[in-house]
């Protein structure tokens, strides 16, 4: 480490800026805490600072302050690297430290008001590496050679017209599964593997389905986040996804070949309303479906709204469109016992409860709201009742 | 049990009378005592618990023993003890109001778990209680039998004391396990342990001392059948030790070997010495329990969660990608960070691990520190004056002075076998009663107040 440290203090390629970009801070701090222990006499005064504001700040006072004492007199002020760099990053043909480059697109993003321009410009270089996040790469190690560069400043041009990152890398994680991703199909987003984890953790504790079949219906599939993950992780289980686009069908069916996941998969692309039949019926219905309101459809970011397919997105006017049909369709399509999961809007469960109330004749009882890591109910688990 | 101590103190009480010249002219020359190795059982049998409970007019007694055990009685735990029953009645009432609570009234859960675990505790003692006191029955029923009895029906009056006799078996089987009840069990009684022993002073004659201790408690070992094996020696010139470790693995290992520890005391004219005179020398003797796979498990609560917040609504109307997740321990205060996946909830299983980890490390530190406390209370400043037992070559004689009790035929014990399991048992007993009247004095001081 401390050979390595020297080179690069030699070499110049390390730069005090270029280290404020550093994605986590532990390992910023992993790495000052390295440099104060071979190369200076001063300590970072603070604890473990979790803030990368904080941390960022703390860590400048002390590196500057370390700098002004420091031995390492070949080590040039950051004001002055920054003019000889900016050159160097605009020369196609020339290898530029990865930091160099994260830093300079991070600039660039925050200036065109791009949304998370660190988080951006770092998963953009990861993926260009080869790694999944910046957090996986250690940063003083290598260079973009010209070729990745050119690669590194394509995708970033991409971000800079508000494209979502998901769609810029064309794969995103979902839970334990790799997914292509694919404009316009829909990003599953975190609270979507949340949901999961609640049906996950609602099936292992029924032990009786270890032995039986578990069929599983997903309205509004997507890119098959949902079905994929169930598939994955309950190996007795099928799954039905349908989809009223050709796209997220289609992408759907690619995923789950990829996974290998695709002889357990039946994907269908339909209108999911009252003339919809399976010729069997499931233990569970799941669905992310769209609902969003009307009058919070102008609100959404350019990358939503600019990207993703809005049928995916909009429920209607009070954005219960798609719920109430599953509901209405669902409950035919349950087998005694059946359950049918979730994901909604946070005003959406008093009124799911509300309208159950009105629809007596649908058998279903709103048993679970479930709260996503935002604290807001955002999940709701409707069973048949007895 | 009350009688295993009170076989020793009555020898004690005999045995001045046996010069040390008389006792080798019995063993033969060889310093052995064989004939007081199993010594009649018509001495042993000083005072029964109960004799005061029942009027027992052809009792048997050998004065010396009663002053002795009566002197002893007082200070320790015993059924006849007005108190010990006393004490038990209010266990057994406390039992009865906890059942009659359980059965009956309505309560919350927590309520009703505190009340469960109560009697989870109490009912083995209620149970034991109500055996003594049918046992009492019988016996008094046996008395008046007996008092009833014309001088010719000799075939019926052995059968009775036949009959008396299991019974006053069974009440001594009974205060045996009523006591051991009574005695909160020791977190650490099923682990494995660390045995080590130390030289003190007295140079290399305290060496060669731990070396026959050390020997002793590896025999001790082999007799219980537990599986020893020595981690590290180091060995004097002369055969001796300067220091041993040995981990000891076995059913009650440390629950038994506990009471060992602490300084040993050694008074022989030594091998190294050429005028014949006596030296006295210490080794002391550590116990220390190994670490027992922990539960992992903390609770749920124990942890806060902490993602980046989307602001707004959430959901479907953000895209977010920043998935870096952080979980404190509130009570430790430790914290994880984890941000090396896209998905969030990845994050969340990885740092979920690692905080379980640190903490079950924390708690492995902690213990090892307790530990190294432990080990420094043991040893003590291996001074002369602090010893737990004194071996003495010249009268033959081992005594524990916590019990304040003598053994004899050094030789013996120094096998490990029998005579060491003894001496520990009622060690154990010992120490168990005065555990035990320091729980009922606390007790009863607690009764008074409320």
């Amino acid at each position: 480490m401390r050979h390595l440290l020297q080179r690069a203090l030699q070499s110049r390629t390390f730069y005090w800026n270029g280290l404020s970009n550093l994605r986590t801070c532990a390992q910023g701090f992993r790495l000052y805490s390295k440099l104060d222990q071979f190369c200076y006499p001063v300590s970072l005064k603070g604890q473990h600072c979790l803030n990368k504001r904080d941390f960022r700040s703390g860590y400048f006072q002390s590196a500057n302050c370390s700098l002004s004492r420091s031995c390492y007199t070949n080590v040039t002020t950051s004001q002055d690297l920054k003019s000889e760099n900016e050159e160097v990053l605009k020369d196609a043909s020339e290898d530029c430290p990865v930091l160099e480059a994260i830093s300079y697109w991070t600039r660039e993003f925050e200036t065109a008001g791009v949304p998370e321009p660190d988080a951006s410009a770092e998963y953009i270089a990861a993926h260009v590496l080869g790694y999944k996040s910046f957090s996986l790469i250690s940063p003083l190690v290598r260079n973009l050679t010209a070729e990745e560069k050119t690669k590194v400043w394509k995708l970033c041009e991409k971000r800079m017209n508000r494209m979502p990152i998901q769609y810029i890398l064309g794969e995103w994680d979902f839970r334990d599964l790799n997914l292509v991703m694919r404009p316009p199909v829909f990003i599953p987003r975190p609270e979507t593997e949340e949901l999961v984890e609640h049906l996950w953790l609602y099936l292992q504790e029924d032990l009786t389905r270890e032995e039986e079949d578990l069929d599983v219906l997903e309205v509004g599939c997507g890119s098959g986040a949902i079905s994929l993950s169930l598939l994955q992780e309950f190996p007795q289980a099928c799954c039905t996804a349908v989809d009223v686009t050709k796209e997220a069908v289609e992408l759907t069916q690619h995923n789950a070949e990829r996974l290998g996941l695709g002889d357990r998969l039946d994907v269908k692309q339909m209108q999911f309303n009252t003339s919809a039949d399976f010729g069997t019926k499931f233990d569970v219905i799941v669905s992310n479906p769209p609902y969003i309101w009307t009058e919070d459809m102008e609100t959404l970011e350019q990358e939503i709204v600019g990207y993703e397919n809005h049928c995916a997105l909009h429920g209607g006017t009070d954005g219960m469109g798609l719920i109430r049909d599953i509901i209405h369709i669902g409950h035919r399509l349950l087998k005694p016992g059946g359950s049918i999961w979730l994901e909604v809007d946070p005003r959406h469960p008093d009124m799911i409860q509300t309208y159950l109330n009105n629809h007596l004749q649908y058998q279903l009882q709103l048993t679970g709201v479930y709260q996503d890591f935002n604290n807001r109910p955002r999940f709701c688990c409707l069973e048949l009742r007895e | 049990m009350i009688f295993r101590s009170l076989r020793y103190v009555g020898v004690v009480v005999h045995k001045p009378a046996c010069s040390p010249a008389f006792i080798r002219c019995l063993s033969g020359g060889g310093g052995r005592w064989k004939w007081h190795r199993h010594p009649p059982i018509s001495w042993l049998r000083p005072v029964t618990v109960f004799q005061r409970l029942i009027p027992q007019p052809t009792r048997r007694v050998i004065t010396n023993t009663q002053t002795f055990s009566t002197a002893a009685k007082e200070r320790t735990f015993s059924l006849q003890n007005e108190g010990t029953w006393r004490y038990l009645k209010r266990l057994v009432t406390e039992g009865q109001a906890v059942i009659d609570k359980l059965q009956t009234e309505e309560k919350t859960e927590t309520e009703n778990k505190r009340l469960t675990k109560r009697w989870v505790e109490l009912r083995p003692i209620v149970e034991k209680v109500q055996q003594v006191e049918r046992t009492l029955g019988e016996l008094a029923d046996i008395e008046k039998l007996l008092a009833g009895l014309e001088d010719g029906e000799t075939e019926m009056r052995d059968l009775a004391l036949q009959e008396k006799e299991s019974y006053e078996n069974d009440m001594e089987h009974l205060e045996d396990e009523i006591l051991t009840l009574l005695v909160p069990a020791d977190e650490a009684d099923e682990n494995d342990i660390i045995l080590e022993v130390v030289a003190g002073v007295g140079g290399q004659e305290a060496m060669l001392f731990t070396s026959d201790v050390f020997e002793m408690y590896c025999q001790y070992a082999a007799y219980k059948n537990w599986h020893m094996q020595v981690l590290t020696s180091d060995s004097s010139t002369l055969g001796g030790l300067r220091h041993a470790t040995a981990s000891i693995k076995g059913l009650n290992a440390y629950k038994l070997l506990k009471l060992e520890a602490g300084v040993h005391r050694v008074q022989r004219v030594p091998r190294t010495e050429k005028s014949g005179r006596v030296h006295t020398s210490t080794m002391t003797v550590a116990v220390l329990p190994q670490p027992k796979e922990i539960d992992n498990t903390w609770d749920k609560s124990e942890f806060k969660i902490e993602t980046k917040k989307a602001s707004g609504a959430g959901g479907q109307h953000v895209n977010k990608t920043e998935s870096a997740v952080r979980i404190v321990h509130i009570p430790t205060g430790v914290a994880v960070e984890c941000q090396q996946e896209r998905s969030q909830i990845r994050n969340r299983a990885i740092a979920m691990q690692t905080i379980q980890a640190r903490l079950y490390q924390r708690k492995l530190d902690q213990q090892r520190s307790q530990r190294q406390l432990a080990r420094q209370q043991q040893m003590g400043t291996a001074g002369r004056s602090e010893k737990i037992r004194t071996y003495n070559f010249t009268q033959d004689r081992v005594t524990d002075h916590r019990a304040g009790i003598n053994m004899f035929n050094l030789q013996d014990f120094l096998i490990g076998g029998d005579k060491l399991d003894e001496m520990i048992h009622t060690v154990q007993q010992h120490l168990h009663r005065e555990e035990v009247l320091l729980i009922m004095e606390q007790d009863t001081i607690q009764q008074k107040k409320l």
